[in-house]
Protein backbone atom coordinates (compact mmCIF):
# COMPACT_ATOMS: atom_id res chain seq x y z
CA UNK A 1 0.00 0.00 0.00
CA UNK A 2 1.46 3.27 -0.88
CA UNK A 3 2.83 5.67 1.63
CA UNK A 4 0.39 8.46 1.18
CA UNK A 5 -2.65 6.65 2.22
CA UNK A 6 -0.96 5.20 5.25
CA UNK A 7 -0.26 8.80 6.28
CA UNK A 8 -3.74 9.87 6.08
CA UNK A 9 -5.10 6.67 7.18
CA UNK A 10 -4.30 8.21 11.34
CA UNK A 11 -4.80 11.83 10.74
CA UNK A 12 -7.86 14.12 10.81
CA UNK A 13 -8.07 17.52 9.27
CA UNK A 14 -11.55 18.99 10.35
CA UNK A 15 -12.34 21.24 7.46
CA UNK A 16 -10.42 19.13 4.94
CA UNK A 17 -12.29 16.18 6.60
CA UNK A 18 -15.84 18.30 6.09
CA UNK A 19 -14.79 18.62 2.03
CA UNK A 20 -13.71 14.92 1.69
CA UNK A 21 -17.04 13.58 2.77
CA UNK A 22 -19.17 16.20 1.45
CA UNK A 23 -17.56 15.57 -2.18
CA UNK A 24 -17.30 11.80 -2.06
CA UNK A 25 -20.75 11.62 -2.37
CA UNK A 26 -21.62 11.44 -6.02
CA UNK A 27 -24.52 14.15 -6.51
CA UNK A 28 -22.88 16.69 -4.87
CA UNK A 29 -19.77 16.40 -6.84
CA UNK A 30 -21.48 16.72 -10.23
CA UNK A 31 -23.77 19.15 -9.10
CA UNK A 32 -20.70 21.44 -7.82
CA UNK A 33 -18.70 20.42 -10.51
CA UNK A 34 -21.79 21.78 -12.67
CA UNK A 35 -21.93 25.57 -11.20
CA UNK A 36 -18.49 25.88 -10.85
CA UNK A 37 -17.94 25.49 -15.08
CA UNK A 38 -20.93 27.83 -14.71
CA UNK A 39 -19.56 30.46 -12.59
CA UNK A 40 -16.09 30.32 -13.78
CA UNK A 41 -16.59 30.46 -17.30
CA UNK A 42 -19.20 33.39 -16.45
CA UNK A 43 -17.10 35.45 -14.50
CA UNK A 44 -13.84 35.17 -16.76
CA UNK A 45 -15.66 34.75 -20.00
CA UNK A 46 -14.33 31.80 -21.47
CA UNK A 47 -17.20 30.53 -23.16
CA UNK A 48 -15.07 29.72 -26.14
CA UNK A 49 -13.29 27.27 -24.32
CA UNK A 50 -16.32 25.47 -22.86
CA UNK A 51 -17.12 22.85 -25.93
CA UNK A 52 -13.29 21.68 -24.88
CA UNK A 53 -14.10 21.54 -21.50
CA UNK A 54 -17.04 19.52 -21.37
CA UNK A 55 -15.72 17.11 -24.04
CA UNK A 56 -12.71 16.38 -22.35
CA UNK A 57 -14.89 16.00 -19.26
CA UNK A 58 -17.21 13.20 -21.20
CA UNK A 59 -13.99 11.42 -22.63
CA UNK A 60 -12.00 10.87 -19.52
CA UNK A 61 -14.86 10.69 -17.40
CA UNK A 62 -16.32 7.65 -19.63
CA UNK A 63 -12.85 6.19 -19.80
CA UNK A 64 -12.35 6.23 -16.23
CA UNK A 65 -15.30 3.88 -15.65
CA UNK A 66 -13.98 1.66 -18.83
CA UNK A 67 -9.93 1.56 -17.06
CA UNK A 68 -11.76 0.95 -13.60
CA UNK A 69 -13.04 -2.50 -14.70
CA UNK A 70 -10.75 -3.37 -17.33
CA UNK A 71 -7.62 -3.18 -14.45
CA UNK A 72 -9.86 -4.16 -11.48
CA UNK A 73 -7.88 -2.79 -9.26
CA UNK A 74 -8.90 -3.02 -5.20
CA UNK A 75 -9.39 -0.15 -3.29
CA UNK A 76 -7.15 0.63 -0.16
CA UNK A 77 -9.98 0.65 2.02
CA UNK A 78 -10.47 -3.35 0.94
CA UNK A 79 -6.67 -4.21 1.40
CA UNK A 80 -6.79 -3.36 5.57
CA UNK A 81 -6.64 0.49 5.24
CA UNK A 82 -9.78 2.11 7.61
CA UNK A 83 -11.64 4.25 5.04
CA UNK A 84 -13.40 7.58 6.65
CA UNK A 85 -16.54 6.83 4.78
CA UNK A 86 -18.27 3.77 3.59
CA UNK A 87 -15.74 1.72 1.35
CA UNK A 88 -17.16 1.13 -2.02
CA UNK A 89 -16.58 -2.41 -2.23
CA UNK A 90 -18.77 -2.72 -5.49
CA UNK A 91 -16.43 -0.85 -7.38
CA UNK A 92 -12.79 -1.10 -8.54
CA UNK A 93 -10.12 1.55 -7.70
CA UNK A 94 -7.77 2.40 -10.54
CA UNK A 95 -8.39 5.30 -11.54
CA UNK A 96 -10.31 7.82 -8.87
CA UNK A 97 -13.06 9.05 -11.11
CA UNK A 98 -13.35 12.30 -8.97
CA UNK A 99 -9.92 13.15 -9.53
CA UNK A 100 -10.39 12.36 -13.37
CA UNK A 101 -13.05 14.59 -13.22
CA UNK A 102 -10.72 17.86 -11.23
CA UNK A 103 -7.70 16.91 -13.55
CA UNK A 104 -10.05 16.93 -16.62
CA UNK A 105 -10.89 20.85 -15.97
CA UNK A 106 -7.48 21.49 -15.12
CA UNK A 107 -6.14 20.39 -18.32
CA UNK A 108 -8.76 21.88 -20.28
CA UNK A 109 -8.46 25.34 -18.98
CA UNK A 110 -4.57 25.91 -19.29
CA UNK A 111 -3.90 29.49 -20.09
CA UNK A 112 -7.18 30.62 -18.86
CA UNK A 113 -7.92 32.61 -16.22
CA UNK A 114 -9.94 29.79 -14.53
CA UNK A 115 -6.80 27.57 -14.40
CA UNK A 116 -5.91 28.64 -10.85
CA UNK A 117 -9.34 28.08 -9.75
CA UNK A 118 -9.52 24.28 -11.08
CA UNK A 119 -6.08 23.70 -10.00
CA UNK A 120 -6.69 24.16 -6.15
CA UNK A 121 -10.48 22.04 -6.56
CA UNK A 122 -8.70 19.31 -8.90
CA UNK A 123 -5.56 19.22 -5.89
CA UNK A 124 -8.00 19.23 -3.27
CA UNK A 125 -10.37 16.35 -4.82
CA UNK A 126 -7.32 13.61 -5.57
CA UNK A 127 -6.00 14.61 -2.40
CA UNK A 128 -9.55 13.89 -0.27
CA UNK A 129 -9.63 10.73 -2.06
CA UNK A 130 -6.32 9.21 -0.63
CA UNK A 131 -7.25 11.13 2.83
CA UNK A 132 -10.74 9.00 2.69
CA UNK A 133 -9.20 5.98 2.25
CA UNK A 134 -10.72 5.01 -0.54
CA UNK A 135 -8.07 5.17 -3.33
CA UNK A 136 -4.44 5.14 -3.15
CA UNK A 137 -1.66 7.45 -4.69
CA UNK A 138 -1.34 5.66 -7.85
CA UNK A 139 -4.96 5.87 -8.70
CA UNK A 140 -4.80 9.76 -8.60
CA UNK A 141 -1.83 9.62 -10.73
CA UNK A 142 -3.22 7.12 -13.00
CA UNK A 143 -6.54 10.02 -13.09
CA UNK A 144 -4.34 12.71 -14.15
CA UNK A 145 -2.59 10.15 -17.18
CA UNK A 146 -6.22 10.02 -18.44
CA UNK A 147 -7.23 13.21 -18.64
CA UNK A 148 -4.42 13.82 -20.65
CA UNK A 149 -5.77 11.08 -22.37
CA UNK A 150 -9.49 12.13 -22.70
CA UNK A 151 -7.86 15.95 -23.25
CA UNK A 152 -5.80 14.67 -26.55
CA UNK A 153 -9.17 13.21 -28.07
CA UNK A 154 -10.57 15.82 -27.25
CA UNK A 155 -8.60 18.82 -28.95
CA UNK A 156 -8.00 15.86 -31.98
CA UNK A 157 -12.09 16.45 -32.33
CA UNK A 158 -12.41 20.25 -31.90
CA UNK A 159 -9.32 20.57 -34.44
CA UNK A 160 -10.85 18.04 -37.37
CA UNK A 161 -13.86 20.07 -36.53
CA UNK A 162 -12.39 23.48 -36.82
CA UNK A 163 -14.10 24.52 -33.45
CA UNK A 164 -10.00 25.17 -32.26
CA UNK A 165 -6.83 26.35 -33.71
CA UNK A 166 -4.35 23.57 -32.46
CA UNK A 167 -1.42 25.97 -31.99
CA UNK A 168 -3.35 27.62 -29.18
CA UNK A 169 -3.89 24.77 -27.12
CA UNK A 170 -0.41 22.17 -25.57
CA UNK B 1 19.80 24.55 -36.62
CA UNK B 2 22.18 25.14 -33.45
CA UNK B 3 18.97 25.23 -31.40
CA UNK B 4 17.34 22.62 -32.62
CA UNK B 5 20.63 20.32 -31.68
CA UNK B 6 20.58 21.97 -28.39
CA UNK B 7 16.98 21.24 -28.14
CA UNK B 8 17.76 17.43 -28.89
CA UNK B 9 20.64 17.37 -26.66
CA UNK B 10 18.50 18.32 -23.54
CA UNK B 11 15.67 15.98 -24.62
CA UNK B 12 18.29 13.29 -24.64
CA UNK B 13 19.72 14.29 -21.39
CA UNK B 14 16.13 14.88 -19.61
CA UNK B 15 14.99 11.30 -20.82
CA UNK B 16 18.20 9.58 -19.40
CA UNK B 17 17.72 11.19 -16.02
CA UNK B 18 14.27 10.36 -15.57
CA UNK B 19 15.23 6.60 -17.31
CA UNK B 20 17.98 6.39 -14.37
CA UNK B 21 15.25 7.69 -11.67
CA UNK B 22 12.94 4.93 -13.12
CA UNK B 23 15.32 2.11 -12.73
CA UNK B 24 16.78 3.41 -9.74
CA UNK B 25 13.93 3.89 -7.56
CA UNK B 26 11.23 1.71 -9.38
CA UNK B 27 7.83 2.59 -10.54
CA UNK B 28 5.67 3.86 -7.43
CA UNK B 29 8.38 6.57 -6.67
CA UNK B 30 8.79 7.44 -10.58
CA UNK B 31 4.70 7.84 -10.49
CA UNK B 32 5.02 10.50 -7.31
CA UNK B 33 8.25 12.22 -8.63
CA UNK B 34 6.55 11.99 -12.37
CA UNK B 35 2.41 13.46 -11.27
CA UNK B 36 4.31 16.24 -9.11
CA UNK B 37 6.34 16.77 -11.75
CA UNK B 38 3.31 17.04 -14.33
CA UNK B 39 1.67 19.89 -12.41
CA UNK B 40 4.46 22.07 -11.63
CA UNK B 41 4.61 21.55 -15.66
CA UNK B 42 1.18 22.37 -16.34
CA UNK B 43 1.40 25.75 -13.46
CA UNK B 44 4.82 26.30 -15.76
CA UNK B 45 3.21 26.09 -19.31
CA UNK B 46 -0.20 28.30 -17.71
CA UNK B 47 1.81 31.11 -16.45
CA UNK B 48 4.08 31.26 -19.47
CA UNK B 49 0.94 31.12 -21.61
CA UNK B 50 -0.73 34.31 -19.98
CA UNK B 51 3.07 35.89 -20.30
CA UNK B 52 3.99 35.72 -16.93
CA UNK B 53 7.76 36.39 -16.60
CA UNK B 54 9.75 33.74 -14.54
CA UNK B 55 13.45 34.63 -14.40
CA UNK B 56 15.99 32.15 -15.51
CA UNK B 57 12.77 29.88 -16.90
CA UNK B 58 12.66 32.43 -19.49
CA UNK B 59 15.89 32.35 -20.90
CA UNK B 60 16.37 28.73 -20.93
CA UNK B 61 12.73 28.72 -22.89
CA UNK B 62 14.54 31.77 -24.81
CA UNK B 63 17.22 29.31 -26.16
CA UNK B 64 15.72 26.71 -26.58
CA UNK B 65 11.87 26.65 -28.07
CA UNK B 66 10.86 26.37 -31.42
CA UNK B 67 9.05 30.02 -32.71
CA UNK B 68 5.71 30.23 -32.50
CA UNK B 69 5.34 26.98 -30.26
CA UNK B 70 3.39 27.30 -26.29
CA UNK B 71 6.39 27.11 -24.13
CA UNK B 72 7.21 24.18 -22.61
CA UNK B 73 5.02 22.15 -24.36
CA UNK B 74 6.96 19.68 -25.87
CA UNK B 75 8.75 19.20 -22.28
CA UNK B 76 5.10 18.54 -20.91
CA UNK B 77 3.96 15.95 -23.56
CA UNK B 78 7.56 13.92 -22.46
CA UNK B 79 6.43 14.04 -18.90
CA UNK B 80 2.94 12.46 -19.80
CA UNK B 81 4.52 10.00 -22.01
CA UNK B 82 7.60 8.40 -19.36
CA UNK B 83 4.10 8.93 -16.96
CA UNK B 84 2.28 6.66 -19.15
CA UNK B 85 5.01 4.41 -19.51
CA UNK B 86 4.99 4.03 -16.04
CA UNK B 87 1.84 3.11 -15.53
CA UNK B 88 1.05 0.83 -18.04
CA UNK B 89 4.27 -1.46 -19.07
CA UNK B 90 6.56 -3.69 -17.39
CA UNK B 91 9.57 -2.92 -16.39
CA UNK B 92 11.68 -4.17 -19.52
CA UNK B 93 9.17 -2.75 -21.79
CA UNK B 94 9.31 0.80 -20.13
CA UNK B 95 13.30 0.83 -20.14
CA UNK B 96 12.75 0.44 -23.90
CA UNK B 97 9.95 2.56 -24.94
CA UNK B 98 11.63 5.42 -22.89
CA UNK B 99 15.20 5.15 -24.64
CA UNK B 100 12.87 5.15 -28.12
CA UNK B 101 11.23 7.76 -27.16
CA UNK B 102 14.76 9.58 -25.76
CA UNK B 103 17.40 8.24 -28.27
CA UNK B 104 14.92 7.71 -31.48
CA UNK B 105 13.28 10.72 -31.42
CA UNK B 106 15.92 12.63 -30.70
CA UNK B 107 18.09 11.42 -33.64
CA UNK B 108 15.38 11.17 -36.65
CA UNK B 109 15.49 15.34 -35.73
CA UNK B 110 19.32 16.04 -35.41
CA UNK B 111 20.10 13.53 -38.52
CA UNK B 112 16.54 14.50 -40.41
CA UNK B 113 16.94 18.08 -40.41
CA UNK B 114 20.44 16.97 -42.70
CA UNK B 115 18.47 14.77 -45.26
CA UNK B 116 17.70 15.27 -48.38
CA UNK B 117 15.42 12.95 -49.64
CA UNK B 118 11.97 13.67 -48.40
CA UNK B 119 9.70 11.03 -47.59
CA UNK B 120 6.52 10.09 -50.14
CA UNK B 121 3.97 11.05 -47.79
CA UNK B 122 5.43 14.18 -45.54
CA UNK B 123 8.08 16.22 -47.73
CA UNK B 124 8.28 18.22 -44.43
CA UNK B 125 10.29 14.82 -42.98
CA UNK B 126 13.31 12.99 -44.68
CA UNK B 127 13.91 8.99 -45.60
CA UNK B 128 17.64 9.45 -43.49
CA UNK B 129 15.47 11.28 -40.19
CA UNK B 130 13.37 8.04 -40.60
CA UNK B 131 16.18 5.44 -40.72
CA UNK B 132 17.75 7.41 -37.83
CA UNK B 133 14.72 6.73 -35.91
CA UNK B 134 14.71 3.27 -36.20
CA UNK B 135 18.82 3.01 -36.23
CA UNK B 136 19.12 4.95 -33.00
CA UNK B 137 16.08 2.80 -31.06
CA UNK B 138 17.71 -0.51 -31.67
CA UNK B 139 19.59 -0.54 -27.86
CA UNK B 140 16.10 -0.68 -27.16
CA UNK B 141 16.34 -4.47 -28.52
CA UNK B 142 18.81 -4.99 -25.38
CA UNK B 143 16.26 -4.97 -22.73
CA UNK B 144 12.82 -6.57 -25.06
CA UNK B 145 14.85 -8.68 -27.28
CA UNK B 146 11.74 -10.03 -29.34
CA UNK B 147 10.02 -9.04 -32.60
CA UNK B 148 7.17 -6.97 -30.96
CA UNK B 149 9.73 -4.56 -29.84
CA UNK B 150 11.10 -4.27 -33.88
CA UNK B 151 7.35 -3.88 -34.50
CA UNK B 152 6.88 -0.96 -31.91
CA UNK B 153 10.04 1.03 -33.46
CA UNK B 154 9.26 0.42 -37.04
CA UNK B 155 4.85 1.61 -36.05
CA UNK B 156 6.60 4.64 -34.01
CA UNK B 157 9.25 5.83 -36.80
CA UNK B 158 6.00 5.78 -38.95
CA UNK B 159 3.97 7.51 -36.45
CA UNK B 160 6.68 9.66 -36.11
CA UNK B 161 6.81 10.74 -39.96
CA UNK B 162 3.43 11.64 -40.15
CA UNK B 163 2.84 15.03 -39.73
CA UNK B 164 -0.08 15.16 -36.96
CA UNK B 165 -1.39 17.51 -33.84
CA UNK B 166 -0.82 15.21 -31.57
CA UNK B 167 2.56 15.59 -30.02
CA UNK B 168 5.54 13.23 -30.40
CA UNK B 169 5.97 12.52 -26.86
CA UNK B 170 2.93 10.91 -26.21
CA UNK B 171 2.37 9.45 -29.63
CA UNK B 172 5.41 7.11 -29.62
CA UNK B 173 4.77 6.28 -25.94
CA UNK B 174 1.01 5.31 -26.92
CA UNK B 175 1.95 3.23 -30.10
CA UNK B 176 4.26 0.82 -27.98
CA UNK B 177 2.36 0.56 -25.28
CA UNK B 178 -0.58 -0.79 -27.25
CA UNK B 179 1.91 -2.88 -29.54
CA UNK B 180 2.92 -4.75 -26.19
CA UNK B 181 -0.81 -5.41 -25.05
CA UNK B 182 -1.85 -6.91 -28.66
CA UNK B 183 1.10 -8.98 -28.47
CA UNK B 184 0.71 -10.23 -25.38
CA UNK B 185 -2.82 -11.49 -25.92
CA UNK B 186 -1.51 -13.47 -29.11
CA UNK B 187 2.41 -14.83 -27.31
CA UNK B 188 2.71 -17.37 -30.30
CA UNK B 189 3.71 -14.72 -32.73
CA UNK B 190 6.26 -13.34 -29.74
Amino acid sequence: MDLLVKLFENVYFPIFHEFSVLFDNDNILVFATLLLIVILTYVFKEKVNLPLLLITLLLSTTMSVLVKDWVGAPRPCTMGIESKVDCPVDSYAFPSSHAVIGFSLLISTLGKLSFPFYLVFSVLLALSRVYLGVHSYFDVAGSLVLSFIGYLIARILLVKLRAIPYEKRI
Amino acid sequence: MKKEYERQIIHILLGFTLMIIYVLFGNEPFIYFMSLLILLGLILVHLKMINYKIPFIDQLLLRLERPNEIAGRGTLWFIVGFLLIAFFSTKYEGIAIMLILTLGDAFSTIIGVRGKRGLPHNKQKTIEGTLAFIVFSLPAYYFVPNVTLLICIIFSALAESLDSSINDNVKIPIICILIFKIFETIPMLI
